[in-house]
């Protein structure tokens, strides 16, 4: 197992986007046992997904365990419905080490579902959503759902 | 007398010589209370809920002090306006490009009708939007107003003048007589350089338009919204809500914009103020506060839109204005203002304001959402229909502001309000007034700014 590290700028990081440390490890240590996660290897990096609760968590963190940077969505994957394995990234699934590349989800929230681009590949049943989308476009979609559903 | 809660200076609504006033608050309302030595004193309604009126200074924002008043110094009207105290810089500007109308509204900011015809020539014009370009920080965003500016045959050269001046955003001030009237304008306005329509919507009611416009106005308006349609050129509608006339048609007009979401991105009510031609001086009864239009909005709406849904921008002064962003869905208004809190004190307020207006509130939400972020792939896999970037993009489209701001007249205006001011008129020497000093006229309508206006075009 990998000991977590969490520098006061990522600590501030995760206080912003109201991510616990408890958060982070569970995810953390759900990608090291059981490898589903993503690596980098040219950088050392790992990059873990998990769903606690009522949302997906995502952390990317050093060999060394320090943390790169977290965050975490609400949708939920239901189903990977298009694999576009002509755009290709170089972060590697680590179970079966195959390089990842362009996929589609269906992803769910309150009774909404629509497609998100993310990371992956046929052995993984993750879909490794970009912390732009997840902090950006999602954060917003989430937002006006929930004021909509709510109005 | 009540509670003072505050000094600041006036004008008397007389001789508009600059007097010593009190703001009071009396039966839970503020009042300014002024005395001219010569004409007497006054006592006029400003804000309906005094508990509201210190709740909303919790939205007041940092100012940036403005250079573009030093160039007054010389020679300000001294009797109205000390230049040196104004604080804010400018976020919006406005150019009136002449004082005549094909109108002769019993009720008008510039008591302009066909009679006048003073049109500012291209070379003093081509100097006011230079003066915007050099003087304002970017976005620059410019009102092209009047009078009726559309009366003028070379408004599209006026329009291109502008944009290659680099003016980022031209919005257009008009009765809509002309978008209505003549097939292919909007589109003619569109082409020049236009980027938004602000046009003066104030009922439904036929009579009461002939009350407002001395003339029934709706079929025009109608067309006019229906001719921008066509044209792509989007919409604010403007209603000016004055007291035993159209208060009842506050819902019906946010109804409408509702309804037309898509061409009409705003609903921007203006709460009459009693400067230029107004057919009688006004009493308390005659003004209806930002509070109380916020109460008949809720009350229009059946709850569906609250005065908990608007804030000031703190651009201007807390109480000149409130603003109510969110989007349609389902025929419903759905608020997201308060999403924003209030602004972070680093913020240029200004700037923001200027990008709210030149990007619209939907683009700026676009932008967030990483809708406008050139780096980011943008397949139409990833942001068409069916996909999390299509919702975000779908329902910012359907963005809807409403808002209101209440400009001064000589009788309520307020000297820590006005130093506050970002809307400032050009001169045709290309100096910048604020823009409720620029109205501010005497119980007779004589306003010695707009008469300066006039007398530097002569020159």
């Amino acid at each position: 197992m990998v000991n977590v590290v969490i520098t006061p700028t990522v600590a501030n990081l995760l206080k912003e986007r109201g991510i616990t440390e408890a958060n982070v490890k569970e995810t953390v240590d759900y990608g090291e046992s059981t490898k589903d996660k993503a690596v980098l290897p040219a950088e050392k990096l790992n990059w873990a997904v998990k769903r606690i609760g009522a949302a997906t968590f995502a952390v990317q963190y050093k060999d060394s365990g320090e943390v790169t940077t977290a965050f975490s969505y609400k949708v939920a994957l239901k189903a990977i419905t298009d694999f576009v394995s002509e755009d290709k990234t170089d972060w590697i699934y680590a179970k079966t080490n195959e390089q990842m590349y362009r996929i589609r989800a269906d992803m769910e929230y309150i009774g909404v579902v629509r497609a998100a681009s993310a990371w992956g590949c046929k052995s993984s049943p993750t879909a490794f959503i970009e912390e732009f989308m997840a902090i950006k476009t999602i954060a917003i979609a989430q937002m006006l759902l929930e004021k909509k559903k709510g109005a | 007398m009540g509670e003072v809660i505050g000094e600041t200076k006036s004008l008397c609504p007389v001789c508009l010589s600059l007097v010593e006033a009190q703001r009071v608050v009396e039966n839970g309302q503020v009042f300014l209370v002024k005395e001219c030595p010569d004409h007497g004193l006054f006592k006029v309604p400003v804000w309906d809920d005094a508990r509201y009126y210190s709740e909303v200074e919790h939205y007041d924002h940092p100012k940036v002090v403005p250079q573009v008043f030093k160039e007054w110094e010389k020679d300000a009207p001294s009797k109205m306006w000390d230049p040196s105290q104004q604080l804010q810089s400018t976020c919006l500007t406005v150019v009136e490009v002449t004082d005549g109308c094909n109108l002769k509204c019993p009720y008008c900011f510039a008591s302009s009708d066909s009679s006048k015809m003073t049109n500012l020539d291209m070379e003093t014009l081509r100097g006011m939007f230079t003066a915007v370009s050099t003087k304002v920080k970017k976005p620059t965003v410019v009102q092209i107003s009047g009078g009726e500016p559309t009366i003028r045959n070379d408004l599209p050269e006026i329009v291109a003048m502008a944009k290659g001046l680099k003016i980022d955003f031209i919005q257009l001030n008009t009765n809509g007589v002309r978008l209505a009237k003549e097939d292919g304008y909007a589109g003619v306005m569109k082409k020049a350089g236009v980027d938004s329509v602000y046009l003066g919507f104030d009922t439904f009611d036929r009579e009461v338009w002939k009350k407002i416009c001395g003339v029934d106005l709706l079929d025009l308006k109608l067309k006019a919204v229906e001719n921008c349609r066509r044209a792509g050129l989007p919409i604010e509608l403007v209603p000016k809500i004055i007291p035993g006339l159209n208060v009842d048609q506050i819902g019906k007009i946010i109804e409408f914009a509702k309804k037309n979401i898509g061409i009409i991105k705003g609903v921007h009510f203006q709460p009459i103020s009693y400067f230029g031609r107004v057919p009688a001086e006004p009493k308390d009864e005659n003004y209806i506060t930002i509070p109380s239009l916020l109460r008949e909005i809720e009350r229009q709406t059946g709850g569906e839109i609250t005065p908990d849904d608007f804030i000031p921008t703190g651009c201007a002064d807390v109480h000149c204005d409130t603003k109510c962003f969110g989007f349609v869905s389902e025929g419903r208004f759905v608020s997201l203002t308060k999403m924003s809190g209030k602004f972070s004190p680093d913020l240029d307020i200004t700037r923001t304001v200027r990008e709210g207006v030149y990007g619209s509130w939907g683009n700026i939400l676009a932008k967030e959402a990483g809708l406008l972020d050139g780096d980011q792939p943008m397949s139409d896999k990833d942001c068409g229909c069916g996909t999390w970037m299509g919702l975000v993009k779908d329902l910012t489209l359907n963005a809807l502001t409403i808002s209101a701001m209440h400009f001064q007249d000589a009788w309520n205006i307020d000297y820590g309000r006005l130093r506050n001011c970002c809307i400032h008129e050009v001169m045709p020497d290309g100096r910048f007034v604020p823009f409720c000093l620029f109205n501010a006229s005497d119980v007779r309508g004589r306003a010695p700014f707009r008469e300066l206006w006039c007398a530097q075009n002569r020159k």
